[in-house]
């Protein structure tokens, strides 16, 4: 009889415990999906963010002498403007100066930028900014 | 008469069936935790893959024919690097003929890495107006079109 209640105590012991488990794990999966997905759309929203601001620069860029460019922003957001992009116009040659540090220039503002490397002023240049824009120099 | 009962125990039948009880428990939870486990595991994998594919923004800079050559110049405004998986002019080009330079260091890459210029060159096509389309391994389409 006693056997018996014991048995049923065990049984009952290792139902709970089974129970317990199944749930545990059931409950760590969909957590870690949930904090998956989260994440993949806070990624998406950030991207889209990006996409839209990109869409909003409009900078324009003039060559003051070999190592100046004027950059004014007339776009409706900030632009920080990384490197210098320089095309020989004659030969076809290339010339990319990344900046050392990167440029921001306001909303309807203009600033001077002082570039690393001198680009002979015959070159078309433009500025390329952080969002992948390209601005060439105007005329 | 006194008749021998031969046969096991109550208590040791007690303990036989709690062991095949928690036998068969566990094997299930195993089963459970390793199928379940793995299901989870794929479709994590398949979000972590959309969003590096999310994560991969190219830029087309500037282009020119050169010597034969097409010269690309392609920054990735992305948090992701983007290795060409095929690309695609008037027709597919082989992957042995593109290089790829930093413009940064000015090496010889193998993917266009996250904020960085590079140069891709390939054999010009032969017709004016095409559209240059990249697939990357991460799973980005990209396509530009391109007049020389």
């Amino acid at each position: 009889m006693e056997d018996n209640r014991l048995m049923r105590r065990g049984t009952v012991a290792v139902g709970a415990l089974t129970i317990i488990a199944i749930f545990m794990i059931a409950t760590t999966c969909i957590a870690t999906l949930i904090i998956e997905y989260n994440r993949y759309i806070y990624n998406v929203k950030t991207v889209t963010e990006k996409i839209l601001l990109r869409g909003k620069e409009e900078v324009s860029a003039k060559q003051i002498s070999e190592d100046e460019v004027t950059v004014t922003n007339r776009g409706s957001v900030t632009s920080l403007i990384i490197g210098v992009f320089a095309v020989n116009q004659n030969g076809g040659d290339i010339r990319y100066v990344r900046l050392p540090t990167p440029l921001t220039v306001k909303i309807l503002s203009s600033r001077n930028l002082t570039i690393p490397e001198a680009i002979p002023t015959g070159w078309r240049i433009a500025v390329l900014t952080a969002y992948g824009n390209i601005f060439w120099e105007d005329g | 008469m006194l008749r021998c009962r031969l046969g096991v125990s109550e208590v040791l039948g007690a303990i036989v069936i709690t062991i095949l009880v928690l036998g068969v428990s566990a094997s299930y939870i195993l089963l459970g935790m390793e199928r379940s486990g793995g299901e989870t595991l794929s479709i994590i994998e398949l979000i972590r893959r959309a969003e590096r594919r999310q994560n991969q923004l190219l830029s087309l800079i500037y282009y020119q024919r050169q010597n034969g050559d097409l010269k690309v110049y392609i920054y990735n405004y992305g948090d992701e690097p983007s290795t060409p998986k095929r690309i695609f002019a008037d027709r597919e080009i082989p992957l042995s003929k593109i290089s790829i330079k930093n413009m940064d260091t000015g090496d010889l890459i193998g993917n266009i890495p996250p904020k960085t210029l590079v140069e891709l060159t390939m054999p010009s096509p032969s017709t004016e107006d095409f559209i240059l389309v990249l697939i990357t391994e991460e799973g980005g389409i990209f396509s530009w079109k391109i007049t020389v």
